[in-house]
């Protein structure tokens, strides 16, 4: 639904004929998504809407932050789709579900959230990162931007 | 990031995807070989009755390292001896309550349950298989998929229903036939009234009439005499109604297992001869092992296309010489749809001078509604069927006459009496 709603505000504020063409695309493939609890159609969506989105933000953001904010507004909403997925093929059970599984559901869940909260703490770090850099320069913010997320995929990575 | 070498803002989000995985794989998934998963299944009954609901718990333990996301999930059992169509959820066991998904995190030396209620709607052997696991990243971008043997067995027995036929003391449908009754005491027909002799037991006293007369009076018993008997169930692929993955075996099955009680209950010694996928057959005796042990013979006979009742006469003397050579069997057909071979078989068998009966299963009830439940005709389409069919049923039934008594048996209602052997 929130995906939808940015995809129709993206639309209707980049009045463009490509970017109307895309939020339809990302529609149709939402619903496909949604409809089948495919994985496949809902990043694909999601990456329909990227672009659209970005532009309809560059009326209100800096182009690069735009980007970002968009790109991290698309994954997030993509990922936790994904994952409700998997939750309502459990949930979703004709004949009831016992508490005991109830609870352990919960429990995924509420750790889906932590994980994906401290995710977004970091790409908004990064963002207010490359948003600070933009005051000093002109030019080098979409490069600090990439440096930053780059060095913290490292780090992230580099602490398994 | 290629983006940025010509200064373009598009690529930025190649950055937060490659963060979000970074971020996801930071915790590796364990091989198969290393997760160190074990599953146990425990059900609340390995024996029970069809209609019965059976809790089925799967419990999953970890012996490895912590696994943030995992997906079990568990397949409801196959009936052994059902024909198999594949991509098509089992109809005869059915999940009454709960879920066979279980979605969970669990930690080293964690253990967790999932739970669900089934249902057996045919008797018969249910095997579970094994259960699937997908192990995941909580994101979902790794994953590893599992197979964990958790074989059990479930015997499912016809049940009885509560309005059963009764035959009364030694008698089945009215006929007595002429082996000794194993009861007695109270299994023992009245007769007549007498004096009293010396070493009659006091229980035989008739005391109002010794009251009366002012001289002891005892009541004179005579022993009742039990039918020998062959039950004769026809489980050949031709004459067993079949709609999709609905047969009428578990029908045909109830019908005998309700015969069967009722003979045996009144005493009367009980054999069996099942024609199916292969072959069953219990020699005539009394009691209730006998039961047991023809019951379980019915619960592992299944929908075959080798043994018919045509061959019924040759089976009777190869199998039951004492029945076949003194023709004291008294034999009872159980079938839900007669079949030519079945009509020979009935009519030979009746000249040889066997006391054949014939018992119909109504099945078509049961048919009607699994073709308009799985769609395969219409329900206008199912009731012009039905009644033809209920029209050949009854040509069937009256040529079934001229060598047997006929009663039909209807799922909830029992046995009734749809005709006499004509006699000439």
């Amino acid at each position: 639904m929130i995906l939808l709603l940015a995809a129709v505000v993206a639309a209707v504020v980049s009045s463009n004929a490509l970017a109307t063409v895309m939020v339809a695309a990302c529609t149709a493939s939402l619903v496909v998504g949604f409809a089948w609890k495919r994985v496949m159609p809902t990043l694909l969506a999601g990456l329909f809407l990227y672009p659209a989105l970005a532009v309809a933000l560059t009326t209100v953001l800096p182009t690069a932050l735009s980007y970002l904010a968009s790109g991290l507004f698309v994954i997030v909403i993509c990922e936790r789709m994904t994952f409700e997925y998997d939750v309502s093929t459990v949930l979703g059970s004709p004949t009831g579900i016992d508490a005991e599984a109830r609870s352990l559901v919960s429990e995924v869940s509420r750790a889906h959230t932590r994980k994906m909260s401290l995710y977004v703490a970091l790409a908004a770090l990064v963002i207010a990162g490359s948003a600070t850099t933009s005051t000093f320069t002109a030019y080098a913010w979409v490069l600090v931007a990439a440096a930053m997320l780059l060095v913290l995929v490292v780090l992230v990575y580099a602490t398994r | 990031m290629l983006s940025n070498v010509p200064g373009a803002s598009f690529g930025l989000a190649s950055g937060l995807v490659l963060l979000l995985v970074a971020f996801d794989l930071r915790t590796p998934l364990p091989r198969p070989q290393e997760t160190g998963l074990t599953v146990s299944r425990c059900v609340s009954e390995t024996k029970t009755l069809m209609g019965v609901p059976v809790l089925i718990e799967l419990t999953l333990e970890n012996h490895g390292c912590r696994i943030e996301k995992i997906l079990m999930h568990d397949t409801p059992p196959v009936l052994a001896t059902a024909r198999r169509l594949h991509g098509r959820p089992s109809a005869h066991a059915v999940v009454t309550k709960g879920s066979t998904s279980l979605l969970c995190g669990i930690g080293k030396g964690g253990r967790v349950t999932l739970r669900y209620e089934i249902e057996f709607r045919e008797p018969g052997e249910y095997r579970f298989g094994s259960c699937s696991i997908r192990l995941q990243s909580m994101f979902g971008l790794a994953e590893r998929a599992l197979v964990l043997p958790s074989p059990l067995t479930v015997r499912v027995y016809p049940r009885r229903l509560a309005k059963r036929v009764d035959t009364g003391p030694a008698r089945a449908f009215g006929w007595s036939g002429v082996t000794p009754s194993k009861y007695s005491g109270g299994r023992l027909d009245f007769v007549n009234v007498r004096s009293y002799v010396s070493g009659d037991p006091l229980r035989d006293v008739n005391w109002k009439a010794s009251g009366r007369l002012g001289k002891m009076l005892v009541n004179e018993w005579r022993a009742e005499r039990g039918l020998d008997c062959v039950v004769i169930v026809d489980l050949s692929a031709g004459s067993l109604p079949n709609a999709g993955e609905w047969t009428g075996r578990g029908d045909v099955i109830t019908s005998a297992y309700e015969l069967m009680c009722s003979l045996v209950g009144s005493g009367n010694r009980v054999g069996l001869l099942v024609m199916g996928s292969s072959l069953g057959k219990i020699k005539p005796r009394l009691g209730s092992k006998q039961l047991k042990a023809m019951v379980e013979t019915l619960v592992d006979s299944g929908e075959g296309e080798v043994w018919s009742t045509k061959h019924a006469a040759q089976f009777l003397e190869l199998f039951f010489r004492r029945q076949y050579t003194l023709r004291r069997g008294t034999l009872f057909f159980v079938f839900a749809w007669p079949s030519v071979e079945l009509l020979e078989s009935v009519s030979s068998l009746s000249r040889m001078g066997f006391v054949c009966n014939s018992v119909i299963v109504d099945a078509l009830g049961g048919e009607g509604r699994a073709l308009t439940e799985q769609r395969i005709l219409r329900p206008e389409e199912v009731e012009f069927g039905l009644r033809f069919a209920r029209a050949e049923l009854g040509s069937f039934k009256a040529m079934l006459t001229a060598f047997s008594d006929v009663y039909v048996w209807t799922a909830g209602s029992g046995f009734t009496e749809e005709g006499r052997k004509t006699r000439r």
